[in-house]
């Protein structure tokens, strides 16, 4: 397990991933500082017109920008790689020789991408956190209610969307799994897990399809606006971790049936 | 060596969830047992429900057949802080809301938008309003409400011996609940057709059938909470449509006192704040403007201009008339011309994207029909005719009916 996460955290790709996602809210904040002549065009993502008054804002702004497209395709990478990877590098086979056991294997696998979910969610929150103060003014956050919390409860409702987020992105993981131990190239499955995320995210945005929608893993994602109102709308949080539960169940279960029966050849 | 069987969790695990969301919704169906109450009794019970405090989730869904006014208003816009578009923006597609009330005095509402929140806070006297996309709150003082209440005893006591009716208002629950059904019994049917369960709760059903052929609506049925008589939803149906047109009611709701802090309400550091103008300065402005300018261009309501609108049939079957120009006033182009539109329907802001109100300017286009003389909107529940020579009729009738009445 540590030797994995090692693994996976040694990577210079892993790392290169992580960076990208810290110049997301670095960009956002220095573009909006420099473009920043006081008129709010009311364009732009959510929070956007905020951050001049409050650096605070980066961050949200930066989530808003990373769940759709950047997240995903982040976590398509590594869940993609972890057992098509092994496979590719012919790797796979040394490991299982070792009296490890494929559930194992595929559980520390997922714990991995898992981790890495916390990472680069909590990597947005928190460089963007730190680029703000440095370039804007920090005060108390004003929250969807119109209600202000302090600097402290503020940074209690960042790590609980850090949290969030990162339940959110569990189901891609399982998928990513999944996909993962179909094929032997791993960025055939990186690609895959990454168009399902975008397939997903339009299927929700077609007002014809609602009755599948709450079917969707995506379908939360925006949902954690929920912790910033008052008080936080907590069945939200509740309905997105039973959605992705569900996900990490059924795709879990079919990583398992497809990894346990598959001859390992490379 | 036969592995298959360690394919069967993925085959289970699917069933089971998909079961398990099955048996939960068919749960919900049951119906509750309650003691038998007639509609006096019930209504009685709606009125004494007026204190309790409690707070919930609403959800709310219309079928309206109008086209989503929400789609026409982009994510970033700002239209939604006019009335009139916000009041149509909350009657068509989704919402949901959370409600906190602690008696008749203090509520909080929110409706809870993608990425949004709108709010209206009412708290004694005052009530403050927040909208979070465009970061702007409004303030409303109400004129004390006891004062009010005193005024109007000595009014009605001054009043007494000239209309000796007034005496008999109904002061309470049940003088209320008998003044209600004595006042829509003619042309309804007002009747208690069940129980149902409402957000977990077992709640009586309360039915009111219009009576008249002509009116578009079906049946109106507010669910009514057995314990604390608070109403728990509402459903608005329309004759010849099968799902409700309109629906709204609590998903979950909880009778504990909400925190009082909720009620409480500062605006936050850089919102546009604007003070409404009280009673006495709204009516000083309305006269300036009745002087100033009649007629044309007057951005208010028929208020301010010098006829009033007419009314035409009684019951559920009324049709309301706002005069001639009234179109203009609205920014109702009348007449058939590729130009006519809403215009200000959408109040036009100079920040607002031209794309984004031809867009909308075009959706409205595209709902209004045009008939023998005017142009009308037909929605489930209600029918609008903008006549060519500007007249307005609105009613919970078929438009060939506002036809017949606008000719008259």
């Amino acid at each position: 397990m540590l030797s994995e996460i090692t693994v996976l955290f040694r990577r210079l790709r892993t790392w290169a991933m992580i960076g990208a996602l810290a110049l997301i809210p670095v960009l956002i904040a220095v573009v909006v500082r420099v473009s920043s002549d006081g008129s709010g065009s009311g364009r732009g993502p959510a929070f956007l017109n905020s951050i001049t008054q409050n650096g605070l804002f980066v961050s949200l702004t930066a989530l808003t920008v990373a769940i759709p497209l950047f997240l995903p395709l982040t976590i398509g990478v590594v869940a993609g790689d972890t057992i098509a990877g092994e496979a590719n590098l012919g790797t796979l086979r040394y490991l299982l020789v070792a009296p490890a056991g494929r559930i194992r294997l595929l559980l520390v696998k997922y714990a991995g991408a898992a981790l890495f979910c916390f990472v680069a969610t909590l990597t947005v929150v928190v460089t963007g956190g730190i680029i703000g103060a440095l370039l804007f003014p920090v005060g108390p956050v004003t929250l969807l209610s119109g209600d202000t919390v302090g600097i402290a409860g503020y940074f209690v409702r960042l790590l609980l969307l850090a949290l969030y987020v990162t339940v959110s992105l569990l189901g891609l993981s399982a998928i990513g799994l999944f996909i993962s131990t179909l094929t032997t190239i791993p960025v055939g499955a990186m690609a895959a897990t990454a168009a399902l995320a975008a397939v997903a995210q339009i299927l929700g945005a077609l007002p014809q399809l609602e009755w599948l929608h709450p079917w969707l893993f995506t379908n939360y994602w925006l949902g954690f606006a929920d912790l910033l109102r008052e008080p936080i709308v907590w069945t939200s949080f509740a309905d997105n971790a039973l959605l992705q539960a569900g996900y990490i169940a059924v795709f879990g279960t079919l990583a398992y049936g497809r990894f346990s029966t598959k001859d390992i050849l490379s | 060596m036969n592995k298959n069987w360690r394919w069967l969790p993925a085959g289970i695990v699917p069933a089971v969830i998909v079961a398990a969301s099955v048996s939960g919704t068919a749960v919900a169906e049951a119906q509750p047992q309650l003691p038998a109450k007639t509609a006096q009794e019930l209504l009685e019970f709606v009125a004494t429900g007026s204190d309790e405090a409690y707070s919930g989730t609403v959800e709310q869904e219309s079928n309206l057949g109008l086209p989503d006014i929400g789609m026409a208003t982009p994510p970033g816009g700002t239209s939604s802080s006019d009335p009139t578009s916000m009041a149509l923006e909350l009657l068509t597609g989704e919402h949901t809301a959370r409600v906190f009330v602690d008696g008749p005095d203090r509520a909080r509402v929110q409706v809870l938008d993608e990425l949004a929140e709108r709010d209206v806070i009412v708290n004694e006297n005052e009530i403050w309003s927040y909208d979070s996309r465009a970061n702007e709150a409004r303030h409303v003082v109400l004129p004390d409400k006891d004062a009010v209440k005193a005024e109007l005893e000595t009014k009605l006591q001054e009043n007494a011996a000239k209309h000796p009716e007034l005496q008999d208002l109904p002061r309470t629950p049940a003088e209320l609940a008998e003044t209600f059904l004595a006042k829509i019994d003619p042309d309804t049917a007002v009747t208690v057709s069940g129980t149902s369960r409402v957000a977990d709760r077992s709640a009586y059903e309360l039915l009111l059938t219009p009576e008249d052929p002509s009116t578009l609506i079906g049946s109106i049925s507010v669910s009514v909470d057995s314990e604390t008589g608070v109403p728990l939803g509402v459903a608005v149906q329309a004759k010849g449509q099968e799902d409700a047109a309109f629906e709204a009611g609590f998903s979950d709701v909880d009778f504990a006192a909400p925190d009082a802090g909720l009620f409480e309400f500062t605006p936050p550091a850089g919102a546009t704040v604007t003070e409404a103008p009280t009673a006495d300065e709204l009516e000083t402005e309305l006269k300036a403007k009745t002087e100033g300018k009649t007629g044309e261009n007057t951005q208010s309501l028929p208020a301010g201009s010098p006829e009033k609108p007419t009314v035409v049939g009684e019951g559920w079957s009324t049709i309301v008339e706002l005069p001639i120009g009234s179109a203009g006033l609205m920014g109702l182009k009348p007449g058939s011309d590729p130009d006519a539109g809403m215009g200000e329907i959408m109040e036009i802001e100079p920040g607002m994207d031209p794309e984004d109100i031809a867009g909308a300017q075009a959706m409205l286009d595209q709902a209004l029909t045009e008939v023998d003389g005017g142009r009308a909107l037909q929605t489930a529940l209600a029918s609008v005719l903008i006549t060519d020579d500007g007249r307005v009729l609105v009613g919970a009738v078929g438009i060939d009916q506002l036809i017949a009445a606008s000719q008259q």
